[in-house]
């Protein structure tokens, strides 16, 4: 006797807010992966996520999902529409504390940072030289060794052909009111370690847990800092995962 | 022997495309350039700028002009990259081993550097036209056209690559002009210049977006001194076939560089 076990399989709505440098394009793995789940690639400034996410009928739902300093626009998202998502996903990326402004963990994040960690990168001071810097774009050897230091040949070829300088809005983080407890402390997180990050280290990763604790932890091994490139059908699951519990 | 080849995208596409190709041919020891065309890839210019094929073609021509007289390129161009890089090779021409078209549109040394393309454009059926975004710029006196190809378009062009690779396309295009006669002028590429040097084309067997039929038309118009096939190639051979298409660049670079 044959049985036949169907799966059903729950649909997601995701949204990928990128890094420092990147693009929506940085996605385009995970993106096909996730081909039955609706997916929303949301490109540079928060202004396209919070029409985005305004845009949302009144009870929709998403799955933000947040890498690098795109965790920012991520807490940000979840403060101004904390009823449109289920869960924010921290890829290796700033989660700030509902306490603090954004700022607070940019700022920590760079005195952090061991004298010559950013290499051959640009950053622009218009702050001021005591000030975190106000944009930055990875030079070529920051992004073979650090950033993409266990990508395939090709994904780093990729990358060269399309990084780009971007601003890091530090002076407009360091707004008091931009997260509070109510609104962004009150929705749910998970945080996704990557294992071997050069760019932003698990030590520095592990401190914002503990500063910050989410609902849960979830850890890919060997990730480097891409690893929306480098394990793509790992994270994918992951996510999906993830989704289907906070549903 | 060491090569240097630059690499030119075709429309809406940017350097990014050739991302498959540039590792594979470093690693036979070759030098490779991947160019942004005016407007595209990260290119910072707005499309409104380009008012002539030359504005189109420019980073082309500063990477040609940045060789040294006795240095020479492998030009490669693919789709609607053709007509800027024909262009770059009528101003370059004892700077090209090799002009290879890969599936794409060149122009010949008679009529418009446009023509080849207007001609296309001409073909497309009413249905597939709902697939592609017009906007339009320029003055009354010389209006000028964009065009977006539309996801379905893209899909189609993509039929055979990986899905991947269809996404980052969707995340990535960016308006193009169109190549009409109002942005090219009705002067022709020169015979002395462009008309002198060695062409190749590649043809792509399963190409969806330009028909197989098109492509030897293309040929047919200005005939080439090589025809190569890749025949299981979609629209997006640096995609769908990368080591087949890096197969034929470095055959052409060894007979004609």
């Amino acid at each position: 006797m044959q049985t036949q076990h169907m799966q059903q399989q729950q649909l997601h709505h995701f949204v990928f807010v990128h890094g420092s440098c990147h693009g929506a394009w940085c996605w385009f793995k995970l993106a096909a992966k996730l081909k039955g789940d609706k997916v929303r690639l949301v490109s540079e400034h928060l202004e396209p996520l919070m029409s985005f996410m305004e845009s949302l009928p009144e009870n929709e739902k998403v799955v933000l999902v947040g890498h690098s300093y795109g965790g920012i626009g991520t807490s940000l998202a979840m403060e101004r529409f904390p009823t449109k998502v289920s869960v924010g996903i921290f890829l290796s990326a700033y989660m700030p504390h509902h306490d603090s402004p954004p700022a607070v963990l940019i700022q920590e994040y760079f005195k952090r940072l061991p004298e010559g960690f950013a290499m051959d990168s640009a950053f622009t001071f218009e702050e001021g030289p005591e000030h975190p810097p106000s944009s930055v774009l990875f030079g070529t050897s920051f992004m073979k060794e650090k950033a993409y230091s266990n990508c395939q040949l090709e994904d780093l070829e990729l990358a060269m052909a399309l990084v780009k300088s971007s601003w890091l809005y530090a002076k407009e983080m360091g707004g008091e009111d931009l997260i509070s407890k109510e609104r962004y402390g009150s929705g749910k997180r998970v945080f996704i370690v990557c294992e071997g990050d050069n760019v932003l280290p698990e030590e520095i990763q592990k401190w914002m847990i503990s500063n910050y604790e989410p609902n849960e932890v979830k850890r890919i091994e060997e990730a480097g800092h891409m690893a929306m490139l480098t394990k793509p059908q790992q994270l994918s699951q992951l996510l999906q995962e993830i989704a289907a519990k906070y549903n | 022997m060491m090569k240097q080849y630059v690499l030119v995208h075709g429309g809406c596409h940017g350097a990014w495309c050739w991302y498959k190709v540039k590792p594979l041919l470093e690693r036979s020891g070759h030098r490779v350039t991947v160019v942004d065309l005016t407007a595209s890839g990260v290119n910072v210019s707005r499309v409104e700028e380009i008012q002539t094929l030359e504005d189109l073609a420019k980073p082309l021509l500063n990477v040609l002009d940045s060789f040294g007289s006795d240095d020479k390129v492998i030009l490669v161009a693919h789709s609607l990259g053709g007509i800027p890089a024909a262009l770059a090779a009528d101003m370059f021409a004892s700077k090209i081993s090799a002009a290879v078209f890969v599936t794409s549109f060149m122009p010949d040394t008679k009529n418009p550097p446009s023509y080849v393309f207007e001609k296309h454009v001409g073909t497309i059926s009413e249905k597939e036209r709902m697939n592609l975004e017009f906007g339009s710029y320029g003055t009354n006196d010389r209006p000028l056209m964009t065009v977006l190809l539309g996801p379905k378009y893209l899909e189609k062009m993509y039929l055979l690559s990986p899905i991947e690779d269809f996404e980052l396309a969707k995340a990535l295009v960016r308006v193009t002009p169109a190549i009409t006669s109002n942005l090219t002028g009705t002067k022709s590429l020169t015979e002395q210049g462009y008309g002198s040097i060695n062409r190749v084309y590649i043809v792509c067997g399963e190409d969806k977006g330009l028909s197989v039929d098109y492509q030897r038309w293309i040929i047919e118009n200005f005939p080439v001194k090589e025809v190569m096939e890749i025949k299981d190639a979609d629209h997006m051979p640096m995609f769908s076939k990368p080591l087949e298409l890096c197969d034929c660049l470095l055959k052409i670079a060894d007979k004609y560089a």
